[in-house]
């Protein structure tokens, strides 16, 4: 379960030196090797179940490609979600304390899902072979927590990789030093903030440290699952190989549904492309009628449950997609109206009022239904003694939005155009504060390892 | 010719279908940023050690769960600097605040005609293996004349509460368990200076510290206060049993003072001391059976390592001279480091311990 430091690099430029090396048609078997070899330092016992959804996800897609059956998609697609659920059950923990055992499961099942879907509606680019197929879900840089990838995309670039070149490596290196920076400078130090009576006893806290609790919760995790993508898609570069991006400074949203599609953006297109958009076309095909709320608020429900089941199957958890989905059924229906948009006042209002209940929500998804309660009572009993988490929290926090409104304003990698010495100077001061603030203790575990 | 060029044909496209085409150029900045790291950490270092910097900043830190041992190392480094340490007493609050080190210097300097420069180095709650493993850096990076080891009840105790000097990185690396970050806490003022800052961000005891009037220089803790009714603060405590452990000895404490005795045999430069408490205890300390225990293997030490150990007997504090059943105040702490003065004097004339050499 534990890969060190070590191991990765070792075996990242291992592969590095085979696959640059290796002739055209051998490299996605490098590929190959290399993931299975990466899983099966880190998760030896589950690699029959990795195994196990690549011959499926084979066998399926092949007897799609020729008679697109419906009932050998509905098939495959019940038996990779009943297979991870049993995992999941079986393996069950806090996902935000340690990381799920099966690594990984979560998404490539997700992968191999939307890869049966799109062979089924005849999109040709998706048809993978069976190296294709294994180098799709296992792929090393991507598999312990995505990004969730498309077959077509990611198929192309398996046959067609880009050169990696001196502004491919100092793009990679870029995205790897970002990623270093957010976890080690902000995603962690922020962790080692967090007060544990706010996850153990709420009621011990005043509200304003529980609300101060709810703002680092999600910034940490936020700045703790952008840095595992950054790092993903700055190693996948290495190979030439693009992944998506998953963040899209989600801190800077101005509503529910612009937030959703900033954090997490591949698993909320996955959500989109597979839950939302059926399951509108399915209602619409019965009604068409615009005004029939049914039609705006069942989709982005069903949508949210989805996601709430993906992360967790616990009670709380699904209560919190409940509420999410019905903010977006809510925003849509009423908030983002054209007329509602002129007036800049309301829509602050609006905005302030859905992350507040955004927020709110949030003590559903990280603690069992009792303790949410109390956790309610004690912030909005506006009592208690006032524990302020101190200047630290407040520096880390900024120094993420100072980051996410640097990227905005002047792109991800914005440093990258900066003259050489500045870059290098940048890099140096990077390097000190990180070593700094990682404090010498060991790297905690991305959180969404534990999905 | 043909085979030349069928080569270089070969070469082009296999050059063409490779997909690493990355000059030398790309470490052209990773380089540069290596020289601009090297010298930025040189220039913090160089500033952290600035007195015209470092006075502003709130104490260096080791680390270590107690802001007061910041303040306290903090201080014994001036000393040091002004002059040099010639013994340093150590333990945990009942030393703190009841062997000053002016009463003891000015006594003993009376007696032998040789005054020593004191440091009083205690912390509150201190356990007795943190102080075994402090003693041992002492002895390597000051090379004082003489420790005084000063233990109370708790302090060997395994269920005392207290910050835990002996479980941080820096004091385990001193002790021989090495680490890189030891060795840069041990070494580096910057990440000392770095890591007091933290802390102050985090809880901002260590400038309140540095301005505590009854704490004074030389690290001696000049408790004011007046024992109110011992009788019933003792039965009190007995109720709440967390003053003095109950948890069994700890058997690292003994490790550590083993240790460090086994260093100085035959240096003749450590004392014990069992520091004294309130008459009220004395049923209870007789119940205590780790207390009982620690004590006799402490005996055994010293008689092992010929180490002087001393229990000044309560009748030398005064009434008044009590803060609480186990702490003196700054009324007690004065006969009582006179009388421990006036035993060093004695095993100095007689050889148990080595004379004073001012440096």
């Amino acid at each position: 379960m534990e890969l060190s430091l070590g191991w990765f690099v070792s075996l990242l430029l291992a592969s590095m030196f085979a696959y640059h090396n290796a002739a055209r048609r051998h490299r996605v078997a490098v590929l190959a090797v290399s993931s299975y070899g990466f899983y099966a330092l880190v998760a030896p016992a589950f690699l029959y179940l990795l195994a196990g959804t690549t011959i499926l996800t084979h066998l399926a897609g092949s007897r799609l490609a020729r008679d697109q059956g419906r009932a050998v998609l509905v098939g495959a697609v019940v038996v990779l979600l009943s297979a991870l659920a049993l995992v999941r059950y079986e393996y069950r923990g806090n996902p935000l304390l340690e990381p799920f055992i099966a690594v990984g499961a979560s998404f490539y099942v997700l992968q191999a899902i939307s890869y049966l879907a799109d062979v089924r509606q005849g999109v040709r680019s998706s048809r993978c072979s069976l190296i294709e197929l294994v180098v799709y879900l296992s792929y090393f840089p991507k598999i312990v927590a995505g990004p969730i990838e498309r077959a077509a995309g990611f198929r192309s670039q398996l046959r067609t990789p880009r050169v990696v070149d001196d502004v491919l490596v100092a793009r990679a290196a870029g995205l790897i030093g970002l990623g270093l920076v957010r976890k080690l400078a902000i995603a962690d130090p922020l962790r080692s903030l967090f007060p544990p009576a706010a996850l153990a006893r709420p009621e011990d806290l005043g509200a304003p440290a529980l609300a101060a609790t709810l703002v680092l919760f999600v910034v940490t995790i936020y700045n703790d699952f952008a840095a595992y993508t950054d790092i993903a898609r700055g190693v996948s570069l290495l190979f030439g190989i693009e992944l998506s991006p998953n963040f899209a400074r989600p801190m800077l949203a101005t509503s529910v549904a612009d937030f959703w599609n900033r954090w997490h953006a591949t698993l909320t297109h996955w959500l989109r492309d597979y839950v939302y958009l059926p399951t509108s076309r399915a209602i619409l095909r019965r009604n068409s009628s615009a005004r029939n709320p049914v039609n705006f608020a069942v989709p982005p429900v069903a949508t949210m449950l989805a996601s709430a089941l993906w992360h967790a199957s616990a009670g709380a958890v699904v209560l919190w997609g409940l509420v999410h989905g019905l903010l977006l059924a809510f925003e849509r229906a009423f908030l983002m109206r054209p007329e509602r948009l002129r007036s800049i006042a309301h829509r602050s209002e609006s905005v302030v009022l859905l992350w507040t209940i955004g927020l709110a929500t949030l003590p559903l998804f990280f603690v069992d239904r009792a303790t949410a309660c109390s956790y309610w009572r004690g912030l909005f009993a506006l009592s208690g003694s006032i524990q302020p988490l101190g200047w630290s929290a407040l520096a880390l926090v900024t120094a993420s939005l100072v980051l996410d409104i640097a990227q905005q304003r002047w792109g991800e990698l914005f440093f990258l155009g900066w003259p050489r010495l500045l870059r290098a100077i940048a890099l140096a001061i990077a390097a000190v504060v990180c070593f700094l603030l990682a404090d010498g203790h060991e790297v905690a575990p991305f959180v969404y390892q534990g999905f | 010719m043909c085979s030349g060029t069928h080569r270089l044909r070969m070469r082009t496209v296999h050059n063409a279908s490779r997909l690493w085409r990355v000059s030398s150029h790309v470490l052209a900045t990773p380089a540069v940023a290596v020289l601009c790291f090297v010298a930025l950490v040189s220039l913090l270092e160089y500033s952290a050690r600035l007195e015209a910097i470092s006075q502003f900043l709130p104490p260096a830190s080791y680390d270590t769960p107690s802001q007061m041992f910041d303040v306290q190392m903090e201080r014994l480094g001036s000393l040091q600097r002004d002059g040099g340490v010639d013994c340093v007493f150590l333990g945990s609050s009942p030393v703190q605040d009841g062997l000053d080190p002016a009463v003891f210097g000015a006594d003993f300097g009376e007696r032998t005609g040789r005054r020593p420069s004191c440091f009083n180095l205690a912390v509150p709650g201190l356990r007795a293996a943190s102080t075994g493993m402090l003693a041992q850096v002492l002895l390597d990076d000051l090379d004082p004349w003489l420790i005084v080891y000063g233990f109370s009840p708790r302090d060997f105790s395994l269920s005392a509460q207290g910050p835990a000097l002996h479980e941080s990185a820096w004091l385990r690396h001193r002790a021989g368990q090495c680490s890189l970050r030891g060795w840069i806490i041990d070494h580096s003022h910057f990440y000392r200076a770095f890591l007091g800052l933290r802390t102050a961000f985090q809880r901002n005891e260590g400038y309140k510290l540095r301005r505590v009037p009854i704490l004074r220089p030389d690290g001696f803790l000049a408790i004011q206060r007046t024992v109110d009714d011992p009788v019933r603060q003792v039965a009190e405590a007995r109720v709440a049993r967390d003053r003095i452990g109950y948890g069994g000895t700890d058997p690292e404490a003994v490790v550590e003072l083993e240790k460090l005795l086994r260093r100085c045999a035959g240096m003749a430069r450590v004392a014990i001391v069992q520091m004294p408490v309130h008459p009220a205890m004395d049923d209870w300390l007789a119940e205590l059976e780790s207390y009982g225990t620690a004590r006799q293997r402490v005996e055994e030490l010293a008689a092992e390592f010929s180490v002087p150990l001393w229990r000044p007997p309560a009748s030398v504090i005064p009434e008044s001279g009590w803060a609480d059943p186990i702490h003196t105040n700054s009324t007690g702490a004065i006969p009582l480091s006179r009388w421990l003065a006036d035993k060093v004097a004695e095993a100095v004339a007689s050889g148990r311990l080595r004379p004073l050499i001012r440096r």
